[in-house]
């Protein structure tokens, strides 16, 4: 069951190409992106090691079960909703980056409300299922979804205008001191093992031998993340992008196939992971959200799961409303700045409940 | 005790008189004065068997109730109705002095092995299922030598017609807990009549309204075997020669026996074939509507435009000629599965190159369109299991309505939601659809 860490790990990974990531690494391209990356690297690494060592220590048990036998209330409920908002907030950037990506690249014509209407009834479907099963979506989706994906991200450091130049020009400014954002943007593609404090019920005995390889992937990603647009498209143009992945994909073409543009299989495959990653980010929510629900029950069967994800669609139709694409980046790069205490605080928690758990 | 026997003679009597086939014999030996009564049904009992093992030794012997109790197929007297039962089995019933005995004298007129129809291989076994419940039994002790496979007649099912149902499993292999949940789901069953296994699936899943089929209806020896040897549950039906297997996931009903008995890159061969079949029937329609209608510039100009040349003539947007070439279609596939074999080739003669020939020429729809449904139509039968195929076919229409409303999107989230409908399906209580078999936590039978 281990296997589906990774799967988590690397689907946080890809969903985060397309969104807002390299948008917030690229606007400081020139003053301590690089620097930014490494050193996300390696405080993600050390933070999902320090987590997963912890967790370990609980098999088949969730974070909420164990706040709720081990702390106090008003903590409990507390550090439960604060955690419920941000991974209702992972999603729902991703959420409405995609609509606004759908209407602006594939379907001009349906206008945002339907298309995030769409989104939102498969969502649901998946926010609903039972956690195992969603992880059993989440592995077939990856599998079907992976291969292509690998296959453009090879085609675009194998475009005939690749300029590894530009590459080396952004590079060179290694030194400069990264900002906080930065940081934490580069660290937030290391954060799928974060869902695992929902999922964590469902895996028997975790297995972190293979963990080194997480560093690996995320350098690789974080790399292509932002040198593709760069090698691509130059040194000035990708910082100014909205999307700089999809202008950069939207520049290659597969000379013999029966589909010219790359960007179409790229957009496709990627609302697919990207509703994916909403799902496991809202599901993860939900959990951690069921304890501050008030209590609907009729005949035996709880209803809260659906109050809440009737909630977090709502406020999403609202969001969409009040949000135009400035204000939501503007609140991406807040809530990627959180992201930092946010875990650190986590891995205390868990600290604090091994040692509660031990007394 | 008197009373007792010549009340449940009465009963008898008075029960299943009144038809023809009724027998009530009454044998009288002429030296010892002994006296037997024989009830039983002629058209379900072997008379000549009859004459030969009760009658003739009756008269001929002088003990003959040790004699008796020694026949085979003997079986011991336990109440009125389900005396009734066994006599509308095939059993006749015995009165000796104050004894009531019961023999199995039960014939079977349609125990002829059938050759395999539904799922056909090449070179494995050639030859299905009876459709008498013990030649089946029979048949798949004598795949699965196994002194640990357990073969258990449940209550009959169906309220009118008192269906026979037997349980076969590997006790070291199959998973206590779903045979015990497979007995509690059958007990539940709670219909007149119950004629096919297709029933028992229905009335055993949680929900009456499923798409797809959890459990996995077979005629194949070997299949039962096979699965028998995973630890799954069989359940066999008489009357049919198809049997139930429990639990399934989704992947089993995309392999064909075949796939054990060809070299391993032929069968790998075979199994990516048949999911291209599955998905170029699930998606291509669907994405012909959302790449004329709503991105042609997905497609290299070329071929764009070869496909915007051969629509020239079509009147209507791309939706409205897919759901009528797709009609025909299925119209097509349905007939010729209910008309007389012979007439069947005549139809998707007529069907298939003339009326397409014709719609074409009509400008009613184009010619990629022509190639779009007979490329549907062939792969959809790609998948062996049939029941599998037919959800299939039912499914291509929900993505074809979703991405008529909302493009290549909708096409993408159908099929994702369709990945999470499948997920969220049990097969009895296992995960209905997920890469792996058998894992640790539950672990579906592999090893107990």
């Amino acid at each position: 069951m281990s296997r589906y860490l990774l799967w988590l790990i690397v689907l946080n990974m890809i969903a985060n190409v397309v969104a807002y990531v390299p948008r917030a690494l690229l606007k400081e391209q020139n003053d301590g992106m690089v620097m930014g990356l490494v050193l996300s690297s390696i405080i993600g690494t050390l933070f999902m090691y320090w987590f997963l060592y912890q967790i370990r220590k609980f098999p088949e048990e969730g974070m909420p079960d164990l706040l709720e036998k081990y702390t106090q209330k008003w903590f409990h409920l507390l550090y439960s909703a604060l955690n419920g908002l941000m991974f209702y907030f992972a999603g729902v950037i991703t959420l409405l980056v995609f609509v606004d990506i759908s209407e602006r690249f594939i379907n001009p014509d349906m206008g945002p409300n339907v298309t995030l209407f769409l989104f939102l009834l498969v969502v649901c479907g998946g926010v609903l299922l039972d956690s195992r099963s969603l992880l059993f979506v989440l592995e077939i989706v990856l599998i079907i979804n992976l291969p292509l994906m690998i296959m453009i991200f090879i085609k675009a450091y194998t475009h005939d205008y690749f300029s590894w130049d530009s590459v080396k020009a952004v590079a060179t400014h290694y030194r400069e001191v990264p900002s906080w954002t930065t940081v934490s943007a580069g660290l937030y593609i290391y954060l799928g093992f974060l869902n695992l404090s929902v999922f964590n019920k469902y895996i028997k005995k975790l297995n972190i031998k293979w963990c080194w390889v997480v560093p690996l992937i995320g350098l690789v990603n974080l790399f292509t993340t932002v040198f593709v647009p760069v090698g691509i498209n130059g040194t000035v143009l990708p910082s100014q992008y909205t999307f700089p992945w999809i202008s950069t994909v939207d520049s290659m073409r597969i000379e013999f196939g029966i589909i010219e543009r790359v960007l179409f299989i790229f957009l496709l495959l990627y609302i697919g992971i990207s509703l994916l990653s909403i799902m496991i980010h809202w599901h993860v929510a939900l959990n951690w959200l069921k304890v501050i629900s008030p209590v609907l029950k009729r005949k035996n069967k709880s209803y809260s799961p659906y109050f809440i994800v009737a909630i977090f669609c709502l406020s999403s139709y609202f969001l969409q409303l009040v949000a135009d694409e400035k204000k939501l980046f503007d609140y991406t790069n807040l809530w990627f700045a959180s992201l930092i205490p946010a875990i650190v605080i986590m891995n205390l928690v868990l600290f604090w409940l091994i040692r509660r758990g031990k007394q | 005790m008197e009373i007792k026997v010549d009340s449940v003679y009465e009963y008898l009597r008075s029960t299943i008189n009144h038809s023809v086939d009724a027998s009530f014999q009454t044998l009288k030996h002429p030296q010892h004065k002994q006296e037997i009564r024989l009830v039983y049904l002629k058209s379900l009992c072997d008379s000549e068997k009859i004459q030969r093992d009760i009658v003739k030794p009756f008269f001929e012997s002088k003990i003959i109730e040790d004699y008796l109790l020694s026949l085979e197929g003997y079986k011991e007297y336990k109440n009125q109705d389900k005396t009734i039962n066994h006599i509308l089995r095939g059993t006749m019933v015995l009165f000796i002095d104050e004894k009531i005995l019961l023999f199995d004298m039960g014939t079977n007129p349609n125990t002829a092995i059938l050759e395999a129809n539904v799922e056909t291989t090449i070179q494995g076994p050639q030859h299905a299922l009876s459709e008498d419940i013990q030649t089946n039994i029979s048949l798949i002790r004598r795949r699965y030598h196994q002194a640990s496979l357990v073969v258990e007649s449940e209550e009959t099912v169906g309220n009118a017609d008192k269906m026979d149902l037997a349980l076969m499993y590997d006790h070291q292999k199959a998973n206590p807990e779903s045979v015990k949940e497979i007995k509690r789901r059958i007990k539940k069953i709670n219909k007149a009549t119950i004629q096919s296994v297709g029933e028992i699936q229905r009335q055993i899943s949680p929900s009456n309204r499923t798409l797809f089929p959890t459990h996995m209806v077979t005629e194949r020896p070997d299949r039962i075997s096979y699965n028998l040897s995973k630890g799954k549950i069989v359940i066999l039906l008489s009357g049919t020669p198809f049997v139930l297997i429990v639990p399934a996931v989704f992947f089993d009903f995309m392999r064909s026996m075949e796939d054990l008995y060809q070299p391993y890159w032929v069968s790998k061969f075979l199994l990516s074939l048949r999911y291209s079949g599955l998905f170029i029937s699930l998606l291509l329609p669907a994405g012909y509507i959302g790449v004329v209608s709503f991105n042609p510039e997905i497609f290299r100009i070329q071929l764009a435009l070869s496909i915007a040349g051969t629509r020239l003539a079509v009147p209507y947007p791309s939706f409205v000629e897919v759901l009528f070439m797709l009609i025909m279609m299925e119209l097509l596939v349905e007939a010729s599965i209910r008309l007389p074999k012979t007439i069947g080739s005549t139809a998707t003669t007529v069907g298939g190159l003339i009326l397409g020939q014709a719609a074409v020429e009509a400008g009613l729809v184009s010619n990629i369109m022509i190639i779009i449904v007979a490329s549907v139509a062939i792969s959809n039968f790609v998948v062996p299991i049939n029941e599998m195929s037919f959800a299939m076919r039912v499914v291509k229409y929900l993505l074809l309505a979703i991405t008529a409303l909302t493009g290549l999107i909708g096409l993408v989230v159908g099929f994702i939601g369709l990945i999470i409908y499948l997920s969220h399906l049990r097969s009895l209580t296992e995960p209905y659809f997920r890469l792996t078999y058998n894992e640790e936590p539950e672990t579906t039978n592999s090893t107990k």
